[in-house]
């Protein structure tokens, strides 16, 4: 059994071992911990955290080289390949490593919400018109992509330009791209870094929602924590919001593919304690390639979400003339990238991970656009199908705790298989049904698959990240309408 | 040859087994098609093929089944059934001893495989210097074509149809290394596979 030393009633610490550090030439790895690893958890949530290997996990990447303070764990933490999901570490720029295990293979898996000004009242007696719509109207499922596929010209145009593209093209507006992280688009990007079977993969798929855990939601806020932020967000009690989940399909997953098995080739597996945390050192050229190509994927997913957000705005339009939208921000769940933060009382650059993790930035950071730079970032937290959402916002106090990271979800507890076999899709539907919540789905199984029950309870998420303080909440957010792929 | 699903919490974990490295292999693109198409049964009209390779043999299975991914997501090609496989040894002269004891090579044509685990590039032929593989890695579009150097090559025949025919929604975004292993359990050789969903 491994020590989990109890910090509070919400935060876990496993120390660093003792023991002889001698260093592998090749990796870089000392096969210890280099720092502790922390967990942000409730005595409830680390029961079934404790059910997989999710501890494993995060104390594997505490292991490797360059990590600074901390190898953390998010709330909703679950096992992962490499890193567990919710893990969250930064690397020093000369020692620290880069690793695809760190950022997942679905690489800018993320979340983007837009407000609308129709309320409750306005609405829902059309919930089931317009969730039809967007079914017929936005690819999803597998091998759904659009009738008439990219060039291979447009696909490269969007790995370097991000959401600006689908903007360029007028699916989109200005504000749009200030209001998602990175403003839509990740600068250090070259599309030769990307295999031609990833473009291939991405071509068909640019602009669809996938399946699995993918899924667009109509949601109303329900309750609100904090009036003035909720005003600065643009949502207010009754309002009728839109919540678009999904990532960047196969071209992403083929990136995180090639580049794994480029690193092992180079570097070898025999050292590492599982193969998925093969990594390079950030300034290699290798770790240079591997994050430009995942900056390429980055910056697709966004553009996904840009044109899925586009056609949810021509629906509305279509049932809701004249009908006013605004984005109330773009978060991503997986992603490495440079930025700036405080290491030991001085600012500098470090190379990020955050896998099921979301970025958590406090007021005055310079990413942030005018509209939040007094706020802080909103921060969007899925629950499960059917069940409530948040909107958080980013706080000092969390740039010192993790990063300026927070949760990303309600993570699952329950396998897939598991679920299939002890629920069923249509009782699934049902009960959804009775909690007056309509649902389009790509397949019954599906439905089973993805039920509230298979997950972990999203309000004691968001508290558990609230009383950490890694963010404040905002609005709670409940679905009316369901759409998975 | 056979397969079963395994708990696992976030995603689809599966271990099979065959009497061949090649029958391993065949049973788990069964179990990844499964997983992709559940019960619905493809109809065999088109015939596809393809080679991959792998530094050692869970370098090999991450390829192959990535290969069925691929031939969904680029090609709308859905897999019914594999024809044929055959796996080849790269290394000259690079069979150990022990595979004298191992069962011969079956109807499907399966070459000899070596018994003992290869983990890295640099282990396998003398052939290879270190400054070629390091060269090869640093090219960018090498994700295929790469394995000169490496340890085994896979030939693969696919049959099956276009995707747009049915009507599915499971989808795989990636095959992983996680817990993945490819080993001989008594006369049987038997594999884990966990992929991501």
């Amino acid at each position: 059994m491994m020590e989990l030393k109890k910090i509070s009633d919400i935060e876990w610490e496993i120390p660093v071992e003792g023991g002889h550090r001698s260093v592998d030439p090749k990796t870089q790895s000392s096969g210890v911990m280099n720092v502790p690893a922390r967990i942000f958890a409730s005595e409830e949530l680390l029961k079934s955290i404790k059910g997989d290997k999710s501890l494993e996990q995060v104390k594997n990447v505490a292991k490797l080289p360059g990590i600074l303070k901390a190898s953390y764990a998010m709330p909703d933490m679950h096992q992962g390949y490499g890193f567990p999901i919710g893990g969250v570490a930064a690397f020093d720029m000369d020692s620290g490593i880069v690793s695809p295990g760190g950022v997942g293979y679905d690489i800018n898996c993320g979340v983007r919400l837009l407000a609308t000004d129709l309320s409750i009242e306005d609405f829902v007696a059309k919930t089931k018109d317009v969730l039809h719509d967007f079914k017929r109207t936005i690819p999803s499922g597998v091998g759904r992509g659009h009738k008439e596929k990219l060039s291979v010209e447009d696909l490269k145009e969007i790995l370097v330009e991000g959401a600006e593209w689908a903007v360029k093209k007028g699916m989109g507006t200005k504000e749009d791209l200030e209001r998602t992280e990175e403003g839509g688009r990740m600068s250090v990007a070259n599309p030769e870094d990307v295999s031609e079977r990833a473009v291939r993969r991405g071509m068909p798929q640019s602009g669809t929602l996938g399946a699995g855990n993918h899924f667009i939601e109509i949601q109303k806020v329900e309750d609100i924590y904090d009036e003035d932020v909720a005003k600065v967000f643009g949502l207010k009690k009754g309002q009728i919001v839109v919540m678009i989940h999904c990532g960047s399909r196969g071209l992403g997953h083929q990136v995180a593919s090639d580049y794994i098995k480029k690193l092992e080739n180079e570097l070898g597996v025999e050292d590492l304690p599982d193969r998925e945390l093969i990594s390079a050192p950030i300034k290699s050229e290798l770790g240079q390639k591997y994050l430009s190509a995942m900056s390429c994927a980055v910056n697709f997913a966004f553009c996904n979400r840009q044109i899925i957000m586009n056609y949810v705005r021509e629906v509305l339009e279509r049932h809701f003339p004249g009908v006013k939208t605004s984005l109330v921000y773009d978060v991503a769940h997986n992603i490495a990238k440079i930025e700036k933060h405080d290491v030991d009382g001085k600012m500098k650059e470090v190379c990020i991970h955050r896998k099921g993790a979301t970025r958590a930035f406090g007021p005055g950071r310079d990413e942030l656009p005018s509209v939040y730079q007094k706020s802080g970032q909103p921060v969007i937290i899925p629950g499960s199908m059917g069940t409530a959402s948040y909107v958080l916002v980013g706080t000092d106090e969390s740039m010192k705790l993790a990063w300026g990271s927070a949760a990303h979800g309600a993570g699952r507890r329950m396998s897939r298989s598991k679920a299939v076999r002890e629920l069923d899709g249509n009782e699934v539907k049902k009960d959804l049904n009775k909690k007056g919540i309509e649902v389009e789905a790509g397949s019954i199984k599906g439905l089973a698959e993805e039920a509230p029950d298979a997950y972990k309870d999203v309000d004691e998420v968001v508290r558990v990240t609230s009383e950490a303080g890694l963010a404040r909440p905002v609005v709670k957010v409940v679905p009316i309408g369901v759409m998975k792929g | 040859m056979a397969y079963e699903f395994l708990e696992h919490t976030a995603d689809v974990k599966f271990r099979a087994d065959g009497s061949t490295v090649e029958e391993c292999f065949s049973s788990a693109a069964d179990a990844l098609a499964e997983t992709v198409r559940g019960e619905i049964d493809i109809s065999e009209v088109e015939e596809k093929s393809f080679e991959v390779e792998g530094g050692d043999r869970e370098g090999l299975l991450y390829s192959f089944l990535e290969e069925f991914l691929f031939l969904l997501d680029a090609e709308d090609f859905l897999v019914a059934k594999i024809k044929s496989i055959k796996i080849e040894d790269l290394r000259d002269g690079a069979l150990s001893d022990s595979d004298k004891s191992r069962p011969k090579a079956d109807e499907a044509g399966s070459h000899p495989e070596s018994g003992d685990s290869l983990s890295r590039v640099s282990n396998k032929s003398e052939s290879v210097s270190e400054d070629e593989i390091i060269q090869l890695t640093h090219k960018p579009e090498v994700v295929r074509g790469e394995a000169k150097e490496l340890g085994f090559k896979l030939k693969c025949v696919v049959v099956g149809d276009r995707v747009e025919n049915y009507k599915f929604t499971n989808d795989v975004k990636a095959v992983t290394y996680s817990d993945m292993f490819v080993k001989k359990d008594g006369n049987k050789w038997v594999c884990q596979v966990v992929l991501d969903i």
